[in-house]
């Protein structure tokens, strides 16, 4: 029996930077409540379609955000606001999006599941798990010819792990070692189906061994660990040393999405939420660092909620697309 | 002065060639593409001339080479992936169907997808159902792929041209009986647009419309038909989208008759869309219903004895053309 811990690449790990920090925990605390209000949002049926929070992720797509730089090229999972809301997308279009407004950031045609924000370098959000993997190496290849010191990161769940783009992308980063960080957020869950029963490693993490390629097995829920990971990860694909795989393990809230009662998970994991809880975790290590008191906490959650609400009240008052305008620019065209 | 004749495979290494030197976001992403020269001889010298990084060798991997493209194109790139053999793609159907033709129009004005997907279809050879399809129409489905199907060296290399600069993606659906096929290919550059219909050949009592190695069927056919006192007229729609509807309605209108003619198998060809849009738009004209002749409903036996019996041929082209004038 194979020892999966010698499989692995452990990242260095950095001191933590006091301001960086910081702007970390604003982040996760912007994910956090922002997605409380897309879920009241759907609730209400103002957003409509599809709602995939990233409750329990937030430190992992901050944290990975982070350790990029900012040409970097993201391609998101389908749980991925997060990501957008990092990279300091505008508030404003990701709400018009998510009602379906022409103002949001594609005309209110791509929703929750095809959200893309290209002038933060984000790219289209797929509604096929594990789709985006193959594109992400394009990029690769793309930053390869261009020689323009860029890297992608392609997130994807512990779900769309099991598909067979998974094989064939990190086969193609290795051989053509391109600048590719593979970031799998294993929240445990692929809709109703386990990790432990859809995986048949301890990790995808040391799947990596099989690629000719670093591995890491990370605490998602530590921004900190994520973001050095990450970093190390980009900075060796940056410097022409290929591809990485990174599992960040999280928790996931509740269920698949906001409809989702999720009969299937056990009681006891439920329960446990709170030890798993990425705000309560970057609370603690915020204040146990003296980085933030409690009042710097709630002023921050003041102003972040203003920013939230006022993104609303704009979506709220934009227009939905006009049928006649929208078959007018599509009719006959493809 | 003479012009030029070209192998149809030649034409389409000069189109990439000369594509590829005029611009370095060209790259060429495909199994066998680089020192074998491509299944087809497609890419032969490329690797050689462009180098590795522009001419990329891939494992067997149909659904990652289609989404590298992909990738590739959203940063700016202009790829050109091949499928070597057309029954591979259904490997990357979700590449193709789910993103290649949905990705613009879903982010309207936001990402462009410069992209080609080179690849072959047709009966030949004897090499069974997995290397012989015609699925052309399975793409015509998908709102947001241009789809081309050249049948001349001379179209070949106009249409390839034309679609690696589009800033849409394009298919580029070729035959392997026509890759040795020699055909005038001037020396000077010029171009086929997309979405325009090719009348091969003038006639006034029915409008052949065929497509790819059908083509060429169907004008040795109309060549026979001669001797039996019918003018056929042959057009090639050299694209199925956007379908050049205005030509095929022009010919239908002059000689009042049609059959179209494919090698793909019947039942929901590409012969259905046109014969239901000649329905459409040229019915006060017609004086008969639009008829189609087209590969037998049927999975291709590995065994070219009994491949004639599943497509048609100048000879079925000439007799269902005399059944319907008779």
């Amino acid at each position: 029996m194979v020892n999966a811990k010698e499989l692995l690449t452990v990242a260095k790990s950095l001191p933590v930077d006091p301001e960086l920090f910081r702007g970390l925990f604003r982040q996760i605390l912007e994910v956090r409540l922002f997605e409380e209000e897309t879920i009241q949002l759907f609730h209400s049926a103002k957003i409509i379609g599809y709602l995939h929070p990233s409750i329990g992720n937030e430190a992992a797509e901050v944290g990975a955000t982070a350790g990029l730089a900012k040409a970097d090229i993201i391609f998101p999972t389908h749980r991925g606001h997060g990501f957008f809301v990092a990279r300091g997308a505008s508030f404003e279009k990701l709400m018009a999006e998510l009602m379906g407004k022409e103002a949001g950031y594609c005309k209110g045609r791509s929703g929750d599941l095809h959200m893309v924000a290209p002038e933060v370098g984000i790219m289209q959000v797929q509604g096929i798990l594990g789709s985006q993997l193959p594109q992400a190496v394009g990029t690769g290849v793309a930053h390869q010819c261009q020689k323009n010191g860029r890297v992608t990161l392609c997130a994807f769940g512990d779900g769309a792990a099991g598909n067979g783009t998974f094989h064939e992308s990190l086969n193609l980063a290795s051989i053509w070692k391109l600048p590719v960080v593979f970031f799998c957020v294993n929240n445990g869950w692929a809709a109703s189906f386990p990790f432990t029963k859809s995986t048949s490693a301890a990790t995808n993490a040391i799947r990596a061994v099989g690629y000719s390629m670093p591995g890491y097995d990370v605490d998602g829920t530590d921004v900190w660990q994520v973001y050095c990971t990450v970093k190390e990860a980009a900075e060796r694909a940056r410097a022409g040393g290929g591809p990485s795989l990174i599992q960040a393990n999280t928790v996931r809230w509740r269920g698949h999405d906001p409809s989702d009662t999720a009969p299937y998970r056990p009681k006891e994991e439920l329960e446990t939420w709170d030890l798993h809880d990425p705000v309560r975790i970057a609370r603690k290590q915020a204040l146990d660092r003296k980085l933030l008191s409690e009042a710097d906490i709630e002023k921050l959650k003041g102003e972040i909620g203003k920013k939230i609400a006022q993104a609303v009240e704009w979506g709220l008052a934009q227009a939905l697309p006009a049928r006649a305008d929208y078959l007018a620019e599509v009719s006959g065209k493809f | 002065m003479d012009v030029r004749q070209l192998q149809y495979n030649e034409a389409l290494n000069e189109a990439l060639i000369e594509e590829m030197t005029r611009d370095e976001k060209v790259i060429l992403i495909g199994e066998d593409v680089g020192a074998y020269g491509g299944v087809f001889k497609v890419s032969k010298g490329l690797l050689e001339r462009f180098g590795p990084e522009r001419i990329r060798d891939t494992p067997i991997c149909e659904s990652a080479i289609i989404g590298t493209a992909t990738g590739a194109a959203l940063m700016g790139m202009r790829p050109v992936a091949e499928i070597s053999f057309i029954d591979f793609i259904l490997l990357a159907m979700d590449q193709i169907g789910n993103h290649v033709a949905k990705i613009m129009q879903i982010a309207p004005g936001l990402l462009e997808l410069p992209m080609v997907i080179r690849t072959e279809g047709g009966v030949g050879g004897g090499i069974g159902c997995q290397h012989s399809q015609s699925l052309e129409a399975l793409f015509a489905h998908l709102p947001g792929l241009k789809i081309v199907m050249p049948s001349t060296p001379y179209d070949a290399k106009g249409l390839l041209k034309t679609a690696i600069r589009d800033n849409t993606p394009v298919m580029c659906i070729e035959n392997k009986k026509l890759y040795a096929l020699k055909g005038p290919v001037p020396e000077e550059e010029y171009f086929v647009p997309i979405g325009k219909a090719d009348v091969k050949r003038e006639g006034k009592d029915i409008t052949i419309i065929a497509t790819s190695f059908m083509v060429h069927e169907a004008l040795k056919a109309a060549e026979a038909l001669e001797k039996d006192g019918i003018s056929a007229e042959v057009v090639d729609p050299r694209t199925l989208v956007p379908l050049d509807v205005d030509t095929l309605v022009a010919s239908v209108k002059k000689t009042a008759r049609a059959l179209v003619v494919h090698e793909a198998v019947e039942r929901c060809g590409i012969g259905a869309e046109i014969s239901a849009v000649l329905n459409e738009k040229a019915y006060d004209y017609l004086d008969g219903p639009v008829l189609r002749h087209a590969g037998l409903n049927v999975s291709l036996p590995q065994n070219w004895h009994l491949e004639p019996v599943c497509i048609p041929s100048a000879d079925s082209i000439r007799e269902k053309v005399k059944s319907i004038l008779g």
